[in-house]
């Protein structure tokens, strides 16, 4: 795999428009997370469906992974926020009041392009109803 | 999963719309030519198979420039959905 030095000076950015329900779509077909799916809705809201299990959480407007890899999204239910934390086996999620955190560095699917997330160093969420639009600004340090 | 990226790269890519990218890559003249040795080496059995029509992408591609300055090689891009 080639590495991000190897790329040094390389730069990106733009705005990547991901339809609802191609995630949808991605979660369906993904055997880990069979079950899941997620309705997208304006002001960064989403709702989470895992069986009978329903849960509405708030996306972050801004993300920086120059100094962590991390993602929080806050749950909109304290009940719920403290029922996932008994639940939790996963050592790169961890929960904080209504905020779950997922720590991207310690996802093992993730590890191979651990050095590449940093150099996402702006970006902006924003949902509707039928799309997630990220926009991003990505740098590969000379 | 490759039958669903088929199927969107034959519908314009639906799940995508509204993408714009644009950047610059740039590639290292000592990666270009370990790039070059992995590709003269390798037999076509032992090539990687791309899980999709890698061509079926170039497309998107609206706009793309090569330059070179010393010691890399400079890619400009700008990818458009």
């Amino acid at each position: 795999m080639i590495s991000a030095s190897q790329l040094q000076g390389t730069t990106a950015g733009g705005t990547l428009n991901i339809a609802a329900s191609a995630v949808n779509d991605l979660l369906r077909l993904s055997r880990s997370e069979a079950g899941l799916s997620v309705d997208f809705e304006p002001q960064n809201q989403a709702r989470i469906r895992y069986g009978v299990f329903h849960a509405r959480i708030t996306l972050p407007r801004t993300i920086d992974f120059r100094t962590q890899s991390r993602i929080t999204v806050t749950l909109a239910s304290t009940v719920i926020a403290w029922s996932l934390k008994a639940m939790l086996t996963q050592p790169f999620l961890s929960v904080a009041g209504r905020d779950v955190t997922v720590d991207l560095d310690a996802v093992p699917a993730l590890q191979p392009f651990r050095e590449w997330l940093r150099g996402f160093t702006a970006i902006e969420v924003a949902t509707s109803k039928t799309t997630l639009a990220v926009v991003f600004t990505f740098q590969v340090p000379e | 999963m490759r039958e669903w990226m088929e199927a969107q790269l034959a519908a314009g890519l639906p799940a995508l719309a509204g993408t714009s990218i644009t950047g610059t890559v740039a590639v290292k003249q000592e990666l270009l030519n370990d790039l070059l040795k992995d590709y003269l080496s390798a037999t076509p059995a032992a090539s990687p198979a791309l899980p999709i029509d890698a061509r079926s992408l170039l497309r998107y591609v609206t706009h793309a420039a090569i330059r070179a300055e010393h010691g890399r090689v400079l890619v400009d891009f700008q990818v458009t959905v």
